[in-house]
This record gives structure tokens, sequence and C-alpha cells, in this order.
């Protein structure tokens, strides 16, 4: 392939690798697929394969990805997604019908196409984003020039001739426009009116420009709401103080209104554009929580669910319970078993503690290579230890064999409880040593149970 | 039985390929990082490494510039994968170093290939 942009190589890498998984896990299971369930599978494998293929084809063409819309190059990526998620849905059923043994690798190729939705999801309909370290000021797609201007616009300005010659001449562009004479009467219309960008006249009598600019910004930053200062005064002074009051540009009176025209679309599109970048940072994120193997919440997620619900506890006095698990011999499993039989244990194990938690406030995590830690918000110790048990019981009832373990000949779990009523100078590291010390404890009394220390 | 050394940061593609390979009869050792990579080509003298190069701690261009500086590791075949397919990728890798390169996803007949040639070529 002929060289490629930072920002294209990037992307590219990222839409092979979830497809690497879902090509590489098909193909395994077309290589252990066993004579019985030949006649039933053979086919719907191959179907998923070769639509992965194809779309794997279409991401290798040499269009660029990152000039104008990733929509526009990529226009069939829509209808090969859907195939490959119907090809998939159907191989799914079968499986569970004729092959359960199949079902944990059916699960990876499960969790690789929903990355490489959320991936397309992402790129697709908005001006190219860059989601690799290569990040380089994206060209101004050329297909804005010469579209008509959209938006609302808040004009505000003391002298009503002004007003008049910038609202016609703004809506002649295209723009919807709202007018205002003081600060005051812009400010009341910001509470009721959702606006794309503001032109704001920095000498009025009262409420001046920078008194104005200094309310909006106290309430929606230059990303959110951009704030052009319009001013008669040119002297640098004027200019640099619009500037550091939070103004995201100035035109000067009288108004040169090709510039102005110009200065405004590209303060509009900026915000479009960022809004977009922010939702596509939400999307992506969501994804990035998951953890890969057990499909359970990762220990990004982890820490930040228990830094939000530490702090909502601060502030309403309730308890937070944590559970900690670590997996009894876990090193002996893969040593004697097998890396394989390790993650397969672990997918296990992960199932079996999310599946003991019934409320949607509780979080269940991974925490580690072999460990587990389950976030219990507004929950007494008396509850978690109960939530504790139950956890354990559930696991050792999988009765997965350990051939290894000096505990009992299946797999167990050792588990550390802790409660906390945090107050304003208490960090969740404290709750986290405390469950910590309850998981040392179980271990040294026997493992396969739960330890604690006490609440605080 | 043949040992090759998988180093490959992603759980997901160290579980798919080892398991392939094992299925064919290979010995597979696994290695999460550029580092364990070096530690486990020094202690186990395995007969191939087949080397992910974008890896955490050391890379995979480190790793294999490290492996062939070392008398007891400089003569392990070393094939490079990647997911990126970019021109210069490939004489990057021979270049640190590498006696082969296959990019992702893996073709698993043509790299079966590659491993033989390699495997060949030492014996």
């Amino acid at each position: 392939m002929a060289d490629l942009h930072p920002c294209d190589a990037s992307i590219r890498h990222d839409l092979r690798t979830p497809l690497n998984h879902l090509i590489g896990y098909t193909e395994m299971l077309q290589e252990d697929l066993p004579a019985v369930c030949g006649k039933v599978l053979a086919t719907p494998l191959q179907t998923l394969l070769d639509d992965a293929h194809q779309m794997l084809t279409t991401i290798n063409r040499p269009t660029p990805l990152t000039v104008g819309r990733f929509d526009a190059l990529f226009p069939d990526w829509r209808g090969k997604m859907a195939l490959i998620e119907a090809d998939f849905n159907h191989l799914y059923a079968l499986i569970q019908a004729h092959w359960q043994s199949a079902c944990p690798d059916i699960e990876k190729i499960h969790t690789a196409i929903g990355h490489l939705r959320v991936l397309l999801e992402t790129l697709s309909a908005k001006p190219a984003i860059d989601l690799g370290d290569a990040a380089t000021a994206l060209p101004r797609d050329p297909t804005e020039a010469g579209t008509p201007a959209e938006g609302h616009l808040l004009v505000i300005d003391d002298r009503a001739e002004n007003l008049e010659l910038m609202q016609r001449r703004l809506m002649r562009e295209g723009y919807r426009i709202t007018t205002c004479n003081s600060g005051y009467e812009a400010l009341a219309r910001l509470e009721s009116d959702n606006f794309d960008g503001i032109l704001l006249d920095w000498l009025m009598p009262g409420m001046t420009g920078k008194e104005v600019l200094g309310k909006i910004r106290s309430k929606f930053s230059a990303h959110e709401l951009p704030v052009i200062v319009v001013t008669a005064r040119h002297g640098s002074d004027t200019i640099v103080e619009a500037l550091t009051c939070g103004a995201n540009d100035y035109l000067a009176k009288p108004l040169d209104f090709p510039v102005a025209l110009a200065r405004i679309a590209t303060q509009v599109y900026l915000r479009k554009v960022t809004q977009q970048l922010a939702e596509a940072n939400r999307q992506l994120k969501q994804f990035s929580y998951i953890d890969g193997l057990t499909a359970i919440a990762n220990r990004r997620k982890f820490d930040e669910y228990l830094m939000t619900t530490w702090r909502r506890s601060q502030q309403e006095g309730a308890p937070v319970s944590l559970i900690l698990i670590d997996v009894d011999y876990f090193k002996r499993y893969n040593d004697s078993l097998g890396h394989e039989a390790g993650d397969h244990a672990l997918m296990k194990v992960a199932k079996a503690v999310s599946a003991s938690l019934f409320r949607v406030k509780d979080l269940a995590a991974r925490y580690g290579g072999e460990e587990f830690a389950v976030i219990l918000p507004e929950t007494a110790l008396s509850d978690a230890l109960s939530v504790a048990e139950r956890v354990r019981a559930t696991v050792a009832a999988l009765e997965l064999p350990h051939p290894a373990s000096s505990v009992l000949p299946v797999v167990t779990i050792s588990l550390g409880v802790a409660e906390w009523r945090p107050t304003a100078f208490c960090e969740p590291s404290a709750l986290i040593n405390l469950a910590d010390k309850g998981l040392y404890q179980a271990k040294a009394a026997g493992r396969n149970q739960v330890g604690t220390l006490g609440s605080t | 039985m043949t040992q090759i050394l998988l180093v490959e940061d992603n759980e997901l593609n160290r579980d798919m390929l080892s398991r392939r390979l094992i299925r064919r009869g290979y010995e597979v050792l696994l290695a999460v990082d550029g580092a364990e990579g070096i530690a486990m080509a020094q202690e186990h003298h395995p007969d191939l490494i087949l080397m992910d190069m974008s890896l955490p701690i050391l890379d995979g261009w480190e790793a294999t510039r490290a492996l062939r500086a070392d008398d007891a590791t400089k003569t392990i075949p070393i094939i490079a994968l990647t997911a990126h397919a970019m021109e210069g990728e490939r004489s990057k890798a021979l270049e640190a170093g590498c006696d082969d390169f296959d990019t992702k996803p893996v073709d698993l007949p043509r790299l079966l290939e590659k491993i033989e040639q390699r495997l060949a070529a030492r014996r």
C-alpha cells in the first residue's frame, strides 16, 4: 500500500484489529467443527467468513479515509456490517443449539463485531475524525464551502441601525437571527433559546461587552458557544482584552461583510465539529470500559465508577461497600491446564460474579489478571457480606475442575469485603485497602471463603 | 516438538493464534510484552519467534534488536507480525533484524508456510 497519512494508517489499523479477531475465531471454529455438526454449521461459518473478508477488502482499498466524509468514501459499510451481524445472529442460534462448547469463542466473535460497529459508527457521517495519536490539523471539508449557512445567531448591539444592518445581511446568508440591544436582554434570551454563535458589540453603555462576555463564559465555554466581538476600536489593547476574556474572534466596525461571514461560518463549523468529536469520544469511551476477555467492566471503568460512587456518598452520607475477589491458586491452574483453559475459567468466573448481582447500580469489574471487584453503592457491610457469600457459592457451584488446588478439586475464590462511610477528606484507596485486608484474611484462613475486618 | 515463542500483548490475538498453532502440532510459549519476550527467548531458546511489533514496555523493534545483539539468541528466526500495512513496515522489520514479516488479519496457511520455511532453513 502506498505511503499513508498517519491518520489513515491509524484508522485502518484500528479497524483491522477487531476484524482480525472476527476472522481468526471464525476460522478456528471451522477447524474445530465436529463432524456431527458439519452439515448444519459449515455453511453459516463460511458465509460469516466471506462477509468479514469482504469488509477487510473494503478497508484495504487505497482511497484515503481522512479527506472528506467517511460515509462518502466508504458508502457500503452499513450494508456490509448488517450482513455480518445477520450472519452472526444466525450462526449464534445454531451454535447454541448444536455445539454448546463453542459458546466461549462465539462470545469473542460477538465482542469483536460489537467493537467493529462502534468504530465504524464513530467514523461515519462526520468530517474525518482522528482516532490515533498522529493528530494533525484536519483539512476543512471542501464540500462545506458554498453550502448555505446554517445556524441561529444572537446579535447584541446597543444601536438599532447596527442591529438592523447585521440582521438583514446575515438572514440573507441563511442564518436565523435574534437581536438584543443590551446585555440584560441577551442574558435573558440565553436562558430560553439555543444559539450556534453570538456577535457581541464591545462598547455598550450600561452592561459593557466585557461584562456580558464574562457572564456568558461563566456558563458556556468557547467550544460550546462561540462569541465574536465586534468593535469600532481597532487598537490591539481592545482586541487582546476581548480575546483574553474568552472571545473566539473579533471583527472591526464598519463590518467588511465577506470577512465577517467567513469568520462566522468558521466559528459555527468549529463548534459543530467539536460537538461531533465529543460524541465520538463518548461512544469510544463506552467501548473502552469493557474488558476484552471477560466482557465485563474493565479496571478503568471500575476506577471511575468507584470515584463517582465515592463522591456521591460523600454528599449523601450513605456507606459504600467493596468486594475484592481473587481466584484461588490461579497460577497453578494455568501451569497445569494451560493459558487457554485459564482464560476460559476467568470468563466463567466473571460471568458468575456478574450473575450474582441483582441491582443495576452494582458493578462487577475485572480488577487485575485474576482479580475481580464488585462495587456496591449505598450498601452496608452486612448486606455486602451476603452478596459476597452468594458470589463465592455461585463460583464453587460451577464445579470447574482444578487439578492443582489445595482447597477443593474445583475452582474457588477468596473474597475480601469492606464498608466505608466516606467523609470529606478520605479517598477510595482507604476502602480498597480495607477490602484487601479482608481478602488476605480469607486466604490465610484457608481460601474459598469471605474475609472482612469490619467497617469504619 | 517444535517450540514457537509468541510475543503478543492483545489477549484475544494471543488466544487465537496460540490455539491454532497448538492444534497444528507446535508447542507454544507466550510472552505479553517485549521485555518478557526477550527473557523467555533467553531462557527457553525456542525454534522460532513470532513477534507482534506494537508491544508495551519494550516494542517489537527494540526486542528484536536486543535478541540479535545477544549471541545466545541471535540465530533464532523472528517473524514480525503487524496490523499496520504501511509501505515502510516491511523494510523497517527487516532492518531491525527480523527474518520475515506478515500482516494481520493472519492468513494462517500463509503464516504456516513462512514458519516452515524459516524452520527448514535453520535445520
